[in-house]
């Protein structure tokens, strides 16, 4: 959104239209013939099958690697106090249709927490947070990205550390060849760019080490 | 189990569940929007069908808020049962209640309605105490609409679909339903999964809508109604 805002303040003949979803919804969608433009996946699997099922005009590329942070709202104890004797549900998006509820369950699945804990899945992260948010469940695994654009006090969060999980790389793909689509996948790759995604909670170098 | 047996049992019993609470709730609530004549029960009758035009988002919303411990209901019953209402079977019932109450309480209000005032008032002089009364005119007499009621309740259920995807949180067991693992099927592309769970949910609601069908037919012997 912030990204639009930045370029349109830059291109102000520009005009887009967001539509919004879980990654695996917009790509059947896309598959099915969506008269999209250019698509913001949270992953990498599904634009790269777009572009083998000759749906994209060019190859996909990196705009971001998501961060997965644990948020707890009405957490008082230190995180490591909370890891161990957490005992509640969590929530998480659904593992099969958001990228992000894969590295959740990825986490869990990997000892995060001490102990097995119940999860309740939304259908994507914004109803995972949404149930947090309502005070249904204590704690969520979601996306720095959105805990920032919510305005998470940083008290509240923590963030997962990336060995538990593959990370979370986010691809975007050119679908049609609309002058206004080029000039912001284009404008994506830019320091300015860059620099909004990084302040949004996204980290935009895929890392040279082998992830910790 | 598998999975899918599993998501079919929790489905069952959600419908099941859902229409013997109607029935022993909703049916005297049915019998008095019937016979009184008073404002409030014709102010009651517009609120009980409003889920017939609500989109079921709107519901799952608000019960969404509601089932918070941060709100008085949802605190309220942590306190009784120990235990959450959101996501849980439970909260998956009382939405179920929620939604599918109009399904009931209209053909029972139907069925209520038709039977004749002076047929009571006779058993009445005869003696004939309430419950008698309920037992040997009023359960005979509107049979078919309570099982037309029950049938469209319970298949109402089955197909449930919104309410679940905002308070139910996909709980293997507890809180996923048919339509929710279809939904899944669909969104991860799995088709041939897909079709078969489809194919059984149309099956079973067309059979659903002959027997309403059959069971509408008036003069059934079955329903021991006879032609007045």
């Amino acid at each position: 959104m912030d990204l639009i805002d930045a370029y349109q303040t830059r291109h102000p003949e520009a005009d887009y239209e967001v539509i919004s979803g879980s990654t695996g919804i917009l790509y059947a969608q896309i598959q099915a013939g969506a008269p999209f433009d250019l698509f913001f996946a949270a992953d990498e699997a599904s634009t790269e099958e777009l572009a083998q099922a000759g749906r994209s005009i060019k190859p996909p590329e990196i705009y971001a690697i998501g961060r997965l942070a644990l948020w707890a709202p009405n957490n008082q104890r230190p995180w490591q106090d909370f890891l161990r004797s957490f005992n509640g549900r969590i929530a998480l998006a659904n593992p099969l249709l958001a990228p992000y509820g894969r590295a959740a369950a990825a986490t869990l699945k990997a000892g995060f927490f001490s102990q097995t804990l119940k999860t309740v899945q939304g259908n994507n992260v914004v109803q995972a947070f949404q149930f947090v948010e309502t005070g249904n469940v204590e704690a969520g695994l979601l996306s720095l990205a959105q805990l920032r654009l919510a305005q998470v006090s940083p008290n509240h969060f923590y963030l997962v550390p990336t060995k538990y999980h593959p990370p979370i790389i986010q691809k975007r793909v050119l679908l049609t060849n609309h002058a206004a689509a080029i000039g912001l996948d284009q404008f994506v790759s830019t320091s300015v760019a860059q620099q909004i995604l990084t302040n949004a909670g996204y980290q935009t170098q895929r890392p040279n080490r082998p992830l910790k | 189990m598998s999975a899918d047996l599993q998501t079919l049992l929790i489905s069952v019993q959600l419908a099941a569940l859902t229409t013997l609470t109607l029935l022993v709730l909703a049916t005297p609530l049915a019998w008095w929007l019937a016979r009184s004549t008073s404002i409030l029960a014709r102010f009651c009758i517009p609120f009980i069908a409003l889920p017939l035009v609500l989109p079921p988002t709107v519901i799952g919303f608000y019960l969404l808020l509601a089932f918070s411990p941060d709100h008085w209901f949802g605190a309220a019953w942590l306190q009784l049962f120990g235990r959450p209402l959101a996501f849980s079977f439970e909260g998956l019932l009382i939405g179920s209640l929620i939604y599918s109450l109009p399904f009931f309480v209209q053909p029972m209000l139907v069925a209520f309605r038709d039977i004749p005032e002076s047929l009571l008032e006779a058993a009445s002089t005869l003696g004939a105490d309430a419950f008698d009364r309920f037992r040997t005119i009023v359960l005979p007499l509107s049979k078919q609409g309570f099982l037309v009621a029950s049938t469209l309740t319970f298949a109402h259920t089955l197909g449930e679909f919104g309410i679940v995807l905002m308070i139910g949180g996909n709980i293997p067991g507890e809180t996923r339903v048919l339509s929710i693992a279809l939904f899944d099927y669909v969104e991860t592309l799995n088709y041939a999964q897909a079709h078969k769970l489809a194919l059984g949910l149309i099956g079973f609601s067309l059979f659903t809508l002959l027997l309403l069908q059959w069971l509408s037919k008036p003069g059934q012997a079955l329903l021991g109604r006879r032609p007045s």
